[in-house]
């Protein structure tokens, strides 16, 4: 019997050790990407115990014939676990941390190789294909470059989760490999502490940091425990940056600032959070001299950014806070002057994009005569946006603020440059083709939200439009859908699944006029919620009689608390609801009519549209059965 | 730069402070520690709405806590007058907490006082306990007397941060090569920035140390290094200047000014005349002023002093014109 069960035991315990998958939980932090050039690579991981580590690589997944070996990889620990070696320790991890960081070199530009860690002669990374990298493409070499940009993400929360999964699922279907992933600060919530970038940072995205370098840039949240002036925090710890120029660019002398180069494309990461951002400090110099050393004759395309955007009316305000100000009046000027084509930002939990610009470095940001285009760059649309070839002086940039990868979204207003304010989760996506800069924003969804490109095939003599595009509300514009218009709706009841598609049969819905709701005096149809139910569905069809209608509408809606939008069976707006839809709908915030109409802008969603008959859809929700009221009264409004 | 030491904790067994000074580093700890956690709590929102909900705290209770973080919320809003009306009450409520007294004296600094932020800056001295606390209390004290145009008690204030941090950092062996500029110690200076280039490999100091050559008139150990730069650039009107300098100095004269006249046309194409760089500007002025064309030196000047450049940039062109 005894026998029986150690034979058993043995056997389990057996395949256990074997199992990939269970190999693989002997790092404490996932192997990880970072500082590639066209000739090496680094890459790090962690474990808890001393382990004898040897990196295999090679061209063939089945052939891992080039050896990275013990003595090539650098150790660090902490101090507190008597770190020893020229390598700086570790400023801070769990107890017993072995942080390993293998530099190959040697390498082809441009070639994908495949890698594995070993102990000795065990296996430590699954042997499932996921485990490459690639090398930088020569410097001035034209190639396609394709690149994942994220900000303000480091929650550890489902929606940074969803954002991360609509990106792997929108490359898986368009057959898309990633050459990099830039983050744009805030990356670990909420100091940047060792523990909470393993989990918000490293756990979340290890399927991708496995084999993209993400070349980070530091947020106010990792400035609490990392500092830029002596690059040393778990910031810092995490990442390796280059410091002597050696993915391209000029040598910084600090991690917490510096530049590489991707075939035709030269990015600069700048620190806006705790160093001097004056136009002459040292930071401002470096950039003078790096811009100085970018070759025109091998780079077509410049790219900056930072945590803290120039331009922003999301949670936070350009015009008001000083990191702001000052790199919108001290370093875009050194940029534009080099032809900078796209800068991009977080810290305002938004997504901003601007209309192709420059020279707008007052305070408060104004437009007029600082826009070159003011059309939406959409080559389906409005039409790209169009720069000279090269790296020309002042021929326009667009600005970005990507700082909607996970935490609470807020807009405080629209700022005058930005063509498109977008209160949704998700991310960028940049994808350089020859003279084509093509940008994407993709939503949590998966969904394609906005698009625009910059085209640099023929010389371009930008001219300055005097009072350019305005967004933020209409000053005028005539009701598509008035305000007390007849809907149909559902009351006391939870809608059936497919109720936002067009042609649901709501025949048995009643008619009532808008506003629905109860309490406040308010509403045209009164219901019987309180204390009963929390959900009511508004449904109609609106007829829209040109194409241009669809790039001219607004939402103007009253609500009390909390409301989903749908257009023609797509939702496009959720306003005051965290999570789910319908009866599964939870996190329900609090908010006031107040006898006032909200206006969102609906063109960013004017490809869901059509001339024609269209169908808007929006479920209204209560913060709680016994609130004193609700108010639901949607209208839209064709601007002018 | 090395991690503080740790200091060797009390015989005593207990876990209680047993000295005043133990005591203060405690709460000083404790202070930071409540100043993380409240920061972090309204880190999502923007400076204005903490300003109001520190405000509103503010009016039941004073707490050097609260007004360090309001500070902090006014300095990001650049209402600096008010930040540091702040940081003097927590000071007042809690005399003994560093990291107000170096706020403080950043603040000072910022609001262009540098006499009223030696004060703070010399108290947060006296309550330092690392090497590197120390360093950047030095470097404050440097700063301060730099902007008051102090330059050999801010050269001391540097060497003692070096003496503390001998790494240093970028930004302080700029500050020191400054301060060796402004008092004539010219091979110190070349010394002491080829240090930092060869401890940080930054460009900026390396661009700095060739001109402390060419002012210390050693051309011909700048020169080579100046041909390796203008080799694969973009932009060479800067190191254009300087090889110019150089030439002229060996007596090259044609040679100099058909470097200064190429780097003339550069800037002058990329310089916006609404809102133009001061670097660049400077080096237009500095170009005016080898070729011996004072009213546009001249003319350049004034412009850099209408859009309040710092000194540094300022002093070779003001130099040049006094020759």
């Amino acid at each position: 019997m005894l026998f029986r069960f150690v034979t058993r035991l043995l056997f389990v315990i057996s395949l256990t050790c074997l199992a990939p998958g269970l190999a693989h939980a002997e790092f404490s932090r996932a192997p990880y990407l970072q500082l590639a050039t066209e000739n090496s690579i680094h890459l790090v991981w962690r474990t808890q115990a001393a382990i004898k580590p040897v990196v295999h690589f090679g061209t063939s997944q089945e052939n891992l014939n080039q050896i990275c070996r013990e003595d090539q990889i650098l150790v660090r620990r902490t101090q507190k676990d008597k770190h020893s070696g020229k390598a700086p320790p570790l400023h801070s991890a769990p107890d017993n941390t072995f942080q390993f960081e293998a530099q190959i070199t040697g390498l082809k530009a441009d070639t994908l190789y495949h890698y594995a860690i070993y102990e000795g002669t065990t296996r430590l990374t699954p042997d499932d294909g996921s485990y490459h990298f690639r090398t930088h493409p020569e410097h001035g070499k034209k190639r396609d470059i394709y690149l994942w940009a994220v900000g303000d993400s480091g929650t550890g929360s489902q929606m940074q989760k969803d954002v991360h999964q609509a990106m792997i699922n929108y490359n898986k279907k368009h057959n898309l490999t990633l050459d990099m992933y830039l983050h744009v600060g805030d990356m670990a919530y909420g100091s940047g502490k060792d523990p909470e970038f393993q989990a918000n940072f490293f756990e979340i995205y290890e399927p991708t940091l496995r084999n993209t370098v993400c070349w980070p840039a530091m947020g106010n949240h990792e400035g609490y425990t990392s500092k830029g002036k002596t690059g040393i925090g778990p910031y810092y710890d995490a990442y390796i940056s280059p410091t002597r120029g050696e993915a391209g660019g000029a040598s910084s002398g600090k991690e917490s600032y510096y530049s590489y180069d991707y075939g035709r494309a030269h990015f600069i990461v700048l620190n806006s959070h705790d160093l001097d951002r004056s136009p002459s400090a040292a930071m401002a110099q470096w950039l003078r001299e790096d811009l100085a050393k970018t070759s025109p004759e091998k780079t077509d395309w410049l790219i900056a950014y930072w945590h803290h955007p120039p331009y922003t009316k999301g949670s936070h305000d350009s015009d008001k806070e000083k990191q702001h100000i000052e790199m919108r009046t001290h370093i875009m000027p050194i940029l534009e002057s080099a032809g900078v084509d796209l800068v991009l930002g977080g810290h305002s939990h938004i997504y901003e994009r601007s209309m192709l610009m420059d020279g707008a470095y007052d305070t408060p940001t104004t437009a007029e005569n600082k826009i070159f285009d003011d059309g939406d760059g959409d080559a389906k649309g409005d039409g790209s946006y169009q720069k000279s070839p090269g790296l020309k002086p002042n021929q326009g940039t667009i600005q970005i603020v990507t700082g909607h990868g996970g935490q609470g979204l807020r807009r405080k207003g629209y700022s005058p440059v930005m063509k498109r304010s977008i209160l949704q989760h998700g991310s960028t996506l940049v994808h350089i083709s020859g003279d084509t800069l093509n940008t994407k924003m993709l939503n949590y969804r998966g969904e394609i939200v906005d698009t625009f490109q910059i085209v640099k095939n023929q010389a371009v003599t930008p001219s300055r439009i005097a009072k350019p595009w305005q967004p933020g509300r209409p000053s005028k514009g005539k009701y598509i859908i008035p305000k007390k218009a007849e809907w149909r709706y559902l009351a006391g009841n939870f809608a059936p699944k497919d109720w936002t598609r067009p042609g649901f049969d709501d025949s048995t819905w009643k008619n009532g006029k808008a506003g629905f709701g109860y309490g406040d005096a308010d509403d045209t149809t009164e219901l019987d919620m309180q204390n009963k139910y929390t959900s009511v569905y508004l449904r109609k069809t609106f007829k829209l009689q040109q194409p241009t209608d669809v790039n001219h509408l607004w939402l103007g809606i009253s609500y009390d608390d909390a409301f989903i939008l749908y257009l023609n069976g797509k939702e496009v707006i959720r306003n005051g609801v965290t999570k789910g839809q319908s009866e599964n709908a939870t996190g329900i915030a609090q908010h006031e009519a107040n006898n006032s109409f909200e206006m969102f802008d609906l063109t960013p969603y004017a490809k869901l549209l059509k001339t024609g008959t269209n169908t808007i859809a929006i479920e209204g929700h209560n913060h709680a059965p016994t609130s004193s009221d609700f108010t639901l009264h949607p209208t839209i409004l064709r601007a002018q | 730069m090395p991690r503080p030491a740790r200091t060797s904790p009390s015989t005593r067994p207990s876990s209680a402070p047993n000295n005043p000074k133990q005591f203060t580093i405690l709460y000083s700890k404790f202070i930071i520690l409540c100043a993380l956690v409240l920061s972090q709590a309204g880190a999502h929102e923007s400076p204005e709405h903490n300003v109001r909900e520190l405000t509103h705290h503010l009016q039941t209770r004073q707490s050097p806590t609260h007004l360090h973080q309001r500070a902090i919320a006014y300095r990001a809003l650049g209402q600096l007058d008010k930040a540091a009306a702040d940081l003097h009450s927590a000071i007042t409520l809690a005399p003994d907490i560093l990291p107000y007294h170096l706020e403080l004296a950043r603040i000072q600094l910022a609001s262009n006082k540098p006499n009223q932020a030696l004060k703070p800056a010399n108290q947060a001295l006296q309550l330092c306990q690392t090497p590197s606390q120390r360093a950047n209390c030095h470097i404050l004290r440097a700063e301060a007397y730099h902007r008051s145009q102090q330059a050999k008690p801010s050269l001391e204030a540097c060497q003692l941060a070096f003496r503390e941090i001998p790494r240093g950092e970028i930004e302080w062996f700029l500050l020191r090569s400054e301060n060796q500029l402004a008092l004539g110690h010219h091979r110190q200076r070349i010394s002491d920035l080829k240090t930092g280039y060869s401890l940080h490999h930054s460009a900026v100091l390396k661009a700095h140390w060739v001109d402390a050559m060419i002012d210390a008139s050693r051309f011909q150990a700048a020169l080579p290094i100046i041909n390796g730069e203008l080799s694969d650039r973009r932009w060479k009107s800067s190191w254009l200047i300087k090889r110019a300098r150089c030439l002229r100095g060996l007596d090259r004269n044609p040679e100099a000014h058909s470097d200064l006249h190429t780097a003339l046309n550069e800037i002058k194409s990329r310089l916006n005349s609404s809102r133009p760089d001061p670097l660049l500007l400077a080096d237009q002025g500095i170009i005016h002023a080898l070729l011996s064309q004072p009213e546009q030196a001249r003319s350049c000047l004034t412009q850099l002093k209408q859009i309040n450049c710092p000194a540094w940039i300022t002093a070779r062109l003001v130099s040049m014109m006094a020759e």
